[in-house]
């Protein structure tokens, strides 16, 4: 009888393998289509889609003929087109946006999750709780006064305003005060007995302890901010001030006259970023997401 | 008495004090003189400058030293009133420094207006002069800091000292974050949808005009935009739930049978989930275009996949596509905390892979799939990007989704006072919805 339940379930892995790569294939083929038209060039793209004769033709003239990089230079270059969106300008708004909102959301939501989770903090669960509650109302109301607030501080068409609003989340405070919980207090008290500060102890103790699941706040802030297409729309104006996400939605008005390989090309370009982050912190993703009782309740 | 009780007393106060004072700002114009007095309370609601916003935290730093004092903390409900006292003299210091405020401004200017007088903007000077009752309330503040004094003469005083307020700088950055970007627009975002509002001027209050206007008078071009756009949300959320759940549960039930290129097809999963809606957008849009595009030449199809009723089914595949690695991750770790003993007992028991699944795999995993349940639900309440990138207003908006008419009602018309109503309205349909489910949810574990 064992023996028969260990070959059914053999057989099952290899049913679930084989579907599973099948519908990975059909899964993929979106973004495979855009990053393969995106080498052709354009006269070589509508020709691939004009005479149709047959499945088969057409199958084959989704590969280019040859790698060819001119959509994607045209593209910093505005060779053809009118300029009004440059992409380069669109790059560099992006990536200061990611990294800066990273790097404080880090540093910030840490410093509070430690500060619940392992100082004498009386009203701390509380005060906890409360902005938890807090974030739960849809963001649909705030996101007008959110507006006014910016434009009271000057920050209309400022990189700021992409910034600082967006820093305060709740949710990754949560995450990081579960997996702390898994950690014992016995370290936090080895290392006050040796007469460590709290700052030392949150630095050389907490913060080392708490990798994994730091990179999971890194990633979902860093996509959050890389993805956020509402409110740059919103706040800013001015077509060079907005980030790649944003952007794209101009440079189809701009592009989409004739060229197609153009739009294609900075589509591929925006995936990168959050694409190469992911690909570093992929080690520690499901080990983090798992510890934290949001999920294991 | 107490010093703690004094403390309360006096700190009630400064409350009071700074609730009943405010600013005059004075304008003089060809020798004619015309002055308003703005209250602090009334400029929070105007939110017209940089100076202004100090004020939500003066408020937030009162609020917790009363909290403190009451609960007998003095030491940290004087740091909390000395906070609000700094904040409070900067407040004062930075906005009568304000040449041009806003609303200072508007209110000004048509006082000029009245007397027959029209001021250009650049011969335009406001001088702003705090009330006595400023003075006095910052006055009411130190008196309550001298009280609740701590003893710095004692070392262990000092240390018990830093040991209580510690906690309290290491969440102060996200804390005022939160306040200035979060809990400031909640509230200001409900109140302004009780007013008429331009969003760069001062609301004014109408009651409930705004509600009135869009949900019950018919005809109107924002009774209209309501109901279109609620509907539509409303259809969104419907059609995508389903799929936002099933596709990744099975996904990630289908992974953990898997042992060769299990990281390798959980990455290809989740790939979609790091590309932002724009970038989805533009890959299927090309992908199912009419003309150049892939599927629809290649399944030789003649109508537009993007319009009505093919729309609603790209939106729905195209929005499974996307947003099914968040939760099929949240799944899989989910899935890989059952302890597989459990599985064991039940195939000794003669259970099926059905009957497993039911009896072992949901009980399991009944918190996360009720946390999925209703986190997706919310978010696809939140719809703005695909159906707007898509295809915006066309065939009369049979897309459209509420948060597209919040925003332009806002910012292309204008008329942020209704948009602020819309938008309250979606806010309550989501907290009704996702109250709901919690509700039914709690009740089925009971059982």
């Amino acid at each position: 009888m064992y023996r028969s339940v260990k070959e059914s379930e053999k057989r099952v892995r290899i049913i679930c393998t084989t579907v599973l790569f099948l519908f990975a294939i059909v899964w993929l083929i979106p973004i495979v289509w855009v990053i393969l038209n995106s080498f052709k060039t354009n006269t070589e793209f509508v020709a691939s889609y004009s005479n149709f004769n047959g499945r088969w033709e057409y199958l084959k003239a989704i590969l280019p003929e040859s790698i060819n990089f001119g959509s994607y230079i045209s593209l910093f270059t505005g060779e053809g087109v009118p300029t009004v969106a440059n992409i380069d300008k669109m790059i560099i708004n992006s990536i200061i946006v990611s990294v800066s909102q990273t790097i404080i959301v880090l540093v910030i939501t840490s410093m509070s999750a430690f500060a619940y989770e392992r100082l004498e903090f009386p009203i701390g669960d509380k005060v906890f709780w409360l902005l938890f509650f807090i974030t739960l109302i849809p963001g649909s109301v705030s996101i007008l006064p959110l507006f006014k607030i910016c434009y009271a501080l000057g920050w209309v068409n400022n990189i700021n305003a992409l910034i600082w609003p967006q820093v305060a989340g709740v949710m990754n405070i949560f995450l990081l005060r579960n997996f702390m919980k898994s950690i014992p207090k016995e370290m936090d008290e080895a290392a006050r007995i040796d007469g460590a500060s709290n700052f030392a102890i949150y630095r050389t103790v907490i913060v080392p302890s708490i990798q994994p699941v730091l990179m999971v706040v890194a990633l979902f802030a860093f996509k959050a901010a890389w993805n956020d297409y509402l409110w740059p729309t919103i706040v800013m104006n001015e077509p060079n001030n907005q980030t790649l996400t944003s952007g794209l939605a101009l440079l189809k008005g701009q592009y989409d006259v004739a060229q197609w390989t153009n739009l294609l090309a900075s589509a591929v370009i925006s995936m990168i970023a959050p694409f190469l982050l992911y690909m570093t912190c992929q080690k520690y993703f499901l080990r983090g997401i798992s510890v934290s009782a949001s999920v294991k309740g | 008495m107490k010093r703690n009780t004094i403390a309360t007393g006096l700190l009630l106060a400064f409350i009071v004090s700074f609730v009943l004072s405010g600013v005059t700002a004075v304008s003089t114009a060809k020798d004619v003189v015309v002055s308003t007095t703005v209250s602090h309370l009334a400029s929070v609601y105007s939110l017209s400058s940089a100076a202004v916003l100090i004020l939500p935290f003066i408020m937030v730093f009162m609020l917790m030293a009363l909290l403190s004092f009451l609960a007998k903390q003095k030491n940290v409900g004087f740091m909390f009133t000395a906070l609000s006292v700094v904040c409070y003299v900067a407040f004062l210091i930075a906005y009568c420094a304000e040449t041009r405020n806003t609303s200072m401004y508007n209110t000004l200017n048509a006082m000029f207006q009245e007397q027959g007088l029209r001021v250009k903007k650049r011969d335009f000077f406001i001088t702003v002069t705090p009330q006595w009752t400023c003075y006095l309330t910052v006055l009411l503040g130190l008196a309550t800091c001298a009280v609740s004094l701590p003893d710095l003469r004692t070392s262990t005083t000092r240390y018990s000292l830093k040991c209580e307020l510690e906690p309290y700088a290491y969440i102060a950055p996200h804390v005022l974050f939160f306040t200035l970007f979060t809990l400031v627009p909640i509230i200001y975002g409900v109140y302004t949808a009780f007013t008429k509002w331009d969003i760069y001027n001062e609301p004014v209050f109408v009651g409930l005009e705004n509600f009135k206007t869009i949900l019950f008078a018919q005809g109107n071009t924002y009774y209209g935009q309501l109901r279109n756009g609620l509907w539509n949300t409303v259809k969104f959320v419907l059609y995508n739930t389903p799929f936002g759940m099933v596709l990744p549960l099975a996904l990630a039930m289908a992974l953990r049978k898997v042992t060769r290129g299990n990281k390798f097809l959980q990455s290809v999963f989740y790939l979609p989930a790091l590309m932002s809606t724009t970038t989805v957008m533009l890959a299927w849009t090309y992908f199912f275009r009419k003309t150049y595009g892939f599927a629809p030449n290649f399944f030789g199809t003649t109508f537009e996949w993007f319009a009505p009723p093919y729309s609603w089914l790209m939106l729905v595949i195209i929005t499974a596509w996307w947003s099914n690695g968040t939760n099929m991750v949240i799944f899989q770790s989910s899935l890989a905390s059952i302890p597989e003993d459990q599985y064991e007992a039940a195939s000794i028991d003669g259970a099926n892979a059905v009957q497993k699944f039911w009896y072992v795999t949901i009980p399991n995993m009944s918190y996360t799939l009720m946390y999925t349940f209703v986190t997706t639900v919310i978010s696809h309440f939140n719809v703005y990007g695909q159906p707007n990138l898509m295809m915006g207003y066309n065939y009369e908006g049979a897309n459209a989704v509420l948060m597209m008419y919040i925003k332009d009602t806002a910012f292309q018309q204008g008329v942020a006072g209704i948009a602020s109503a819309m938008a309250l309205i979606l806010a309550a349909v989501i907290m009704v919805v996702a109250w709901i489910q919690l509700r039914m949810m709690m009740k089925d574990s009971k059982n």
